[in-house]
């Protein structure tokens, strides 16, 4: 019965509950955008990290993958003791780092080289061209931005080194790649300048043959579902390293991330709180203009706490109405929003701000159900001291 | 003060040196002086008097929403001053109909909405509740605006619409606080008729009015003044 009262009351202003709704929608967009964010990097990643396909990985002790151009020593016989783990069903030794470039005849610039051995399209996305061949020593992909800063195509001349003697203007000991492929590389900051060759080969040009050093090893398990259990081995069999799971990865990223969570939290409970005072508003408004029905109700046999119940669900509906609101303008905000924040330097290009996820759409509906009820509180209060006598001698007299 | 001691035995209410108080910015405001009733089964009791007098006060205490200062209040059997809130409620629903000069119907809801209100409390089945809406809005002359809001009904209608809502739960005791104050003459007298119909067919009723027609309908009319009863004759 209070669900059928509870809906006709809130629509007997059709205007005013309009309005309220619109303005729990927005504050409640503004909460569920501050639930994507908060989370969004770290969505964003795992998202990235699960399309890779490797459930471990393997870096420098003390470094994120690819946080430095840090690199660990004897790569490959650390790359073969994982690999002979029965749970472990391939391992991709990776080298990245800083380098220079240049096409011949051409100025070197500043470049980022990825060498993946076997080369697959891990770190990488061909959109031109063909990918590298396993063990590939001749071929290099590269990314738009490195293509359009040399001026190279298709089956054009790429140098690379390790070093740059400046007074000659030239590329110590370069050596020379033909570019196979156009590549979007998944870890790039906007416009940065990568190319993509073997691992072998990338070591080469980074100086890092003699002691054999890696940046990454990307491991793939024949089981998803004991990557921490084999990071954990890793850990303990090989102390030179650190080893994530997917999941430990992210952890370790999202307590770098801890602004962004103070940020959205901030902002999350100020929209909660504009949402409980505009909820709170509407509904005790609207008691307070319907005690005389109110205290008829009560006079008739309604009890109590059925009519507190009444008030307590009219606040909880206001809120699901919005909700079409909040979806809707959290997530064209959240676009917006995105749009901007990702085209600023250092972000990565496949990575967002702002991720819609089951997680995000749960504590927004919790939260916003949570200020609903709060919001009731106070109305419901009115309601559950009403005294029956004065009030309807009140409306009699009025 | 009167009592009618010869309905005693089947009362449905009795009343004993019954006080109420009110407090106003420190002073007490004795809106009821002992007063004494008895009200039994069939009986159709007018209460008149000026206002302020303590007529809507005394109606509030025979409906169970307020509680009395001081005296002695049985209603239907049980002492009202030993009633729990919900116990209270329970009573209204079950035992009591309320009739208001402003009829107070909720606008959201048509007629018959309004009506089932008492009967969606008491639990009554779908089937059930939907053939009492229908009888008790046929009773009062308007099976053919079921559907229609307050809005679209006259003064008239809307009380009638009030009388089916307190009647719903068949009451044994129908309080009307000046069911005619806000009707024209003729539509007044179409809900004393109503009244008077509702008294034949086995309902005890006690109603405050101004009207001395309506109150002449009554079998027993009382007399109140500065919170007493005057006068109670048949």
């Amino acid at each position: 019965m209070i669900g059928f009262l509870a809906i006709r009351g809130l629509f007997r202003h059709p205007a005013r509950t309009s309005l309220g709704v619109l303005g729990v929608g927005v504050a409640g967009a503004l909460l569920l955008d501050m639930q994507m964010l908060s989370r969004g990097l770290q969505a964003s990643l795992h998202r990235i990290l699960d399309s890779i396909g490797y459930e471990v990985r393997v870096t420098p002790r003390g470094t994120l993958p690819f946080e430095t151009d840090a690199t660990f020593p004897d790569g490959h016989r650390i790359a073969a003791g994982i690999a002979a783990d029965r749970r472990v069903d391939h391992v991709a030794p990776i080298v990245g780092g800083s380098v220079y470039a240049a096409r011949p005849g051409g100025a070197p610039i500043a470049a980022f080289v990825y060498g993946m051995d076997p080369p697959t399209e891990a770190l990488w996305r061909v959109v031109a061209g063909s990918d590298l061949v396993p063990r590939d020593s001749v071929h290099a992909v590269v990314s738009p931005a490195l293509a359009g800063a040399l001026r190279v195509q298709v089956g054009d001349t790429l140098y690379a080194a390790g070093e740059y003697a400046t007074p000659l203007g030239m590329l110590r000991s370069p050596r020379a790649y033909a570019v196979c492929g156009i590549a979007e590389f998944h870890f790039d900051l906007r416009g940065q300048r990568s190319f993509a060759i073997g691992t072998r080969e990338a070591q080469r040009v980074r100086g890092e043959s003699g002691r054999d050093g890696l940046s990454l090893l990307a491991v793939a398990l024949h089981d998803p579902a004991v990557a921490g259990d084999v990071s954990a081995w890793i850990r303990a069999t090989f102390p030179e390293v650190q080893a994530y799971s997917v999941a430990e990865a992210l952890d370790a990223v999202q307590s770098q991330l801890a602004y962004f969570n103070l940020f959205s939290f901030v902002l999350g409970t100020v929209s909660m709180v504009v949402c409980m005072l505009l909820v709170g508003t509407i509904v005790a408004l609207s008691v307070g203009e319907r005690l005389g029905e109110l205290a008829i109700l009560r006079a008739i046999g309604l009890r109590r706490r059925r009519l507190v119940g009444l008030v307590f669900l009219e606040s909880l509906l206001l809120v699901l109405l919005s909700l079409p609101v909040a979806f809707g303008a959290g997530q064209a905000t959240a676009l917006w929003l995105d749009g901007i924040l990702t085209r600023a330097p250092s972000i990565p290009v496949d990575m967002s701000f702002f991720v819609f996820t089951r997680r995000a759409a749960v504590r927004t509906l919790l939260l916003l159900a949570v200020s609903g009820a709060v919001a009731g509180f106070y109305p419901a209060l009115l309601v559950g001291r009403l005294r029956i006598a004065p009030t309807l001698h009140r409306e009699v007299m009025g | 003060m009167s009592a009618n001691p010869s309905a005693a035995a089947a009362a449905l209410v009795v009343a004993r040196d019954l006080t109420k108080d009110y407090f106003l910015d420190g002073h007490a405001i004795h809106a009821l002086r002992a007063v004494t009733l008895d009200v039994a089964a069939r009986d159709f009791v007018s209460i008149m008097g000026p206002s302020g007098c303590g007529k809507s006060t005394l109606l509030h205490l025979l409906g169970a929403v307020d509680v009395p200062t001081a005296g002695e209040l049985r209603l239907f059997g049980r002492d009202a001053r030993g009633l729990s809130d919900a116990e209270r409620t329970g009573m209204r629903l079950r035992h009591l109909g309320f009739v208001f000069q402003r009829f107070f119907l909720l606008p959201m809801l048509t007629a018959a909405e309004n009506v089932a209100l008492p009967l969606l409390e008491a639990g009554a089945p779908r089937p059930a509740r939907e053939a009492r809406i229908r009888e008790v809005l046929e009773y009062v002359g308007l099976g053919h605006r079921a559907r229609h809001k307050p809005g679209q009904l006259s003064g008239g209608e809307q009380q009638r619409v009030a009388i089916a809502r307190a009647l719903v739960n068949r009451p044994q005791l129908l309080l009307a606080d000046e069911p005619t104050g806000e009707l024209d003459e003729a539509t007044g007298r179409q809900i004393a008729d109503l009244l008077a119909q509702l008294h034949a067919d086995g309902t005890a009723i006690v109603l405050v009015t101004h009207n001395p027609e309506l109150a002449a309908r009554a079998t027993r009319r009382l007399r109140m003044r500065d919170g007493r009863i005057e006068g109670d004759r048949p």
